[in-house]
């Protein structure tokens, strides 16, 4: 019973607004110079002017295809709502549209998932419910919304746990063998950036990628502890500058560091933050003006829910057992990041009714070089894809009960290629769930 | 403190979940000589890219002034010639079209040399309003365009068509086009480039090795997919398409296949065969790259003979091979399949070399 006691207390009691705020102009004000960066990279069109067909998430089919002029006034929307959520006007409707519109255009085409953007979507998720344009905001100065100097520790702590399970999950998906003892995918990776100057020639030396998997894993599980920790969180701020910066300059994964070094800083005191918003003309309040929760009991229902979710959904490929980063299972929102190097070639083949083959398929036909890439290494996609070709051939021949075969071959983190799904099985009349695909061979 | 206990225990837990006793040592990458890189990309560059872009520069220019002299004339024989050096010059360019990176990616040569098949309603709009030599990826140039224009219908249409003025003047452009950007991917080859890819070692992306493994393969799809899989009706349940073959209607389809796969082949093993010693071939046998047991380089030696082979079996046009020698072209396919998966994913695996060609034109993670 102290136990409980003292978790509602903690939630409950009322901390300063100042790290929300903050947090609300950083984060938002990132999303909009990502918006218009993608818009101005020419990226637009080469991901959504040359497909003929999109992937799906389980569950989200009913998402439309959109083309690249379509998704232009998307970009546009998530620029302007991320700026007005920035500046705070008419803060939770934009909040909605900046959520929804990001949702958006990481469901048009599944191929484009990526770890952080999924953390966008949380974090976009998790801002819809704060009341972060009670202080500092042009909601306030124009539109009369009530100024708060402090809010329920819960709403801040929210952010800070979402960013701990993608820290602490991360670091336990790289404790596997291939991350710990063969140093795998770094292994491969590493060498191929040995022309960066100074740090390029400890780069191609192999006890350099087990260093890296090493020191990643534990940066990974640690990290949130020493920020958590107001004595550790000024050294590992600077730890998470340096991780970020290094990883950055090391791969290609565009605004993720700026969006964990930014995001970070929630962790620190009101006092660091008020100081920091200082500078930008923040002024607090004389009087505490405490903000409620409207519905609390509600709010503390739905948060259980959510922390329940985020747990389980990082573990929830151990049900399907066998080598999650090779039968993707369980794979995505879970916070696997940099763990696989595949290659993949996927070949498709129409029979008929009586399984007499008809013919290959082209898939450049209908899928752009990258969609085929990443098809051919995630059996979801496979058989989204399959599902596809069935519907297209038997529409354009008039044929009924066609079937479709897939002979796919894929290298695994420097394992030679073996066959990832049952060339035996017609895909077509395979469905998708949240069963354990029976079609796709093991790695062993 | 107990909060950190559990979540310790929860991960070494997980740990040794994921740890079976089955686990596999996986191949590290091997350590690549610098000599051997030197005397590789040297090889390449002096006795393979360059004398390939030479020669074909030198049946381009053979090209143009064959049309010159048509041009004046317009007679018969010099049609003829003009044939002749057309058919000289689409030849020798398969030797020089492998290497799309660097100098002939930055002059986009692919696309205004040898996007086939011909679009004709896209051909007849640039010859009725000029040709844009700055656009890309528009099926309206290059070989393809001539081959048409020198060929379709016979010498009286031929020579009709070729005596209209908006045709000839798009002619001429597609010429002085295609000599220009080669000229200047030779310049460049000759020059910073050549040292450049020369010196640059290692496996980083963007290292001679890399260029050269990704360009080996970017042009392997081609000969598979677009020079035998989309003719022959493989990819297109069984129906056929001859017209789609490089060079139809001057009828050398199969001429310019074997030219291309014969280029394939000099790009494998860095010359003429197996004895070649500083070429992909002999790279994978100097690091005993092993697959199943048997040697890497063997099997994609084995692979290209049985390729070969089949080649061998196809009787002239392949246009009508494809009808004719059904089974024949596909054994043919499949054999490039084949080796396709040595190429394209066993052996960058096996050297740790990205396959960028088809990478994610924005982020990752």
């Amino acid at each position: 019973m102290d136990f409980r006691k003292t978790i509602k207390e903690s939630l409950w009691r009322q901390l300063p607004i100042a790290p929300l705020v903050s947090f609300r102009i950083l984060f938002y004000g990132l999303i909009c110079f990502g918006a218009i960066r993608f818009i101005y990279s020419g990226w637009l069109e080469q991901l959504y002017g040359e497909p003929d067909f999109y992937f799906k998430f389980f569950g989200f089919h009913w998402i439309p295809d959109l083309n690249a002029d379509q998704m232009f006034w998307v970009f546009v929307l998530i620029a302007v709502s991320s700026l007005l959520c920035a500046v705070g006007l008419f803060y939770r409707l934009a909040a909605i549209t900046c959520f929804l519109s990001f949702s958006l255009y990481e469901l048009v085409d599944a191929t484009n998932y990526l770890n952080h953007y999924y953390l966008v979507i949380l974090l976009l998720f998790i801002m819809v419910f704060q009341p972060a344009h009670r202080s500092f905001s042009l909601d306030i100065k124009w539109l009369g919304v009530q100024e708060k100097s402090h809010i329920p520790a819960a709403l801040i702590d929210l952010i800070k746990l979402q960013l701990f399970v993608v820290y602490f999950f991360a670091g336990l998906a790289k404790l596997n063998w291939d991350w710990m003892v063969n140093a795998m995918p770094l292994a491969v990776w590493l060498p191929s950036k040995a022309d960066i100057p100074l740090i390029g020639g400890l780069l191609a030396q192999p006890f350099f990628a087990k260093l890296f998997s090493w020191s990643g894993a534990l940066y990974d599980l640690s990290i949130a502890f020493f920020l958590w920790n107001k004595r550790t969180r000024p050294f590992a701020y600077i730890v998470v500058i340096a991780f970020h910066l290094m990883v950055g300059l090391l791969f290609n994964i565009g605004l993720f560091p700026a969006i964990m070094i930014l995001s970070t800083t929630i962790f620190f005191s009101a006092a660091w933050h008020e100081a920091l918003l200082k500078k930008i003309g923040y002024r607090t309040l004389v009087q505490t003006e405490n903000y409620f929760l409207p519905k609390r009991k509600l709010f503390a229902s739905a948060l259980s829910v959510y922390v329940f979710l985020q747990l389980l959904l990082p573990i929830r490929h151990v049900v399907y057992g066998g080598n999650v980063a090779w039968h993707e299972q369980g794979y995505r929102f879970g916070w696997r990041v940099m763990l696989v190097e595949k290659s993949g070639q996927a070949r498709f083949f129409v029979k008929d009714a009586n399984g007499e083959k008809l013919g290959e398929i082209d898939n450049s036909q209908f899928l752009t070089a990258y969609q085929e890439k990443q098809m051919a290494i995630q059996p979801d996609f496979i058989l989204q894809y399959a599902h596809y070709l069935k519907k297209y051939h038997e529409e354009k021949y008039n044929l009924q009960g066609l079937q479709i075969h897939c002979d796919c071959l894929v290298a695994f983190n420097g394992r030679s290629s073996r066959q990832l799904i049952d060339p035996e099985v017609d895909l077509a009349a395979q469905k998708d769930s949240w069963l354990a695909k029976r079609w796709i061979q093991s790695l062993n | 403190m107990k909060l950190l206990k559990y979540l310790g225990f929860f991960a070494a837990i997980t740990f040794l979940g994921s740890c079976g006793v089955d686990e596999e040592p996986v191949s590290s990458c091997p350590e690549l000589s610098e000599s051997f890189q030197e005397n590789m990309f040297s090889t390449y560059r002096d006795d393979i890219i360059l004398p390939a872009y030479r020669n074909a520069a030198n049946a381009l220019n053979e090209l143009n002034d064959a049309y010159s002299v048509y041009s004046g004339s317009n007679n018969l024989s010099d049609l003829t010639a003009l044939q002749d050096a057309f058919k000289q010059a689409y030849i020798s360019w398969e030797a020089a079209e492998p290497f799309y990176f660097g100098p002939a990616e930055n002059q986009v040569i692919l696309d205004h040399f040898n996007f086939f098949p011909l679009e004709l309603d896209s051909m007849q709009i640039s010859i009725d309003n000029g040709l844009d030599t700055e656009k890309t990826e528009f099926y309206d140039r290059g070989f393809p365009a001539m081959d048409y224009l020198f060929f379709e219908g016979g010498e009286t249409i031929v020579q009709e068509r070729l005596s209209d003025e908006a045709t000839k003047t798009f002619v001429q452009a597609n010429l002085d086009n295609m000599i220009n950007r080669l000229q200047a991917v030779i310049a460049d080859w000759e020059g910073d480039f050549g040292n450049t890819f020369a010196n640059t070692l290692g496996r980083v992306d963007g290292a001679s090795l890399s260029q050269i493994i990704n360009s080996f393969n970017r042009h392997y799809e081609t000969i598979k997919r677009d020079r035998v899989g989309l003719a022959s009706g493989v990819l297109t349940l069984n129906f056929t398409n001859p017209d789609v073959v490089e060079g139809y209607y001057s009828g050398i389809s199969y001429d310019l296949l074997l030219a291309s796969f014969n280029a394939f082949k000099t790009y494998y093993y860095g010359g003429e065969g197996t004895d070649s010693p500083n070429g992909l071939y002999a790279l994978l046998n100097s690091l005993d790259i092993q697959l199943a047991g048997a040697s890497l380089a063997a099997e994609i030696d084995n692979g290209i003979k049985a390729s070969q082979a089949s080649m061998d079996l196809i009787d002239g046009d392949l246009s009508i091979a494809v009808n004719d020698q059904t089974a024949e072209v596909k054994a043919l396919y499949q054999n490039l399949v084949d080796v396709l998966l040595l190429t394209k994913t066993e052996m960058p695996t096996a050297l740790c070399i990205s396959i960028t060609y088809v990478d994610n034109p924005s982020d990752s993670d």
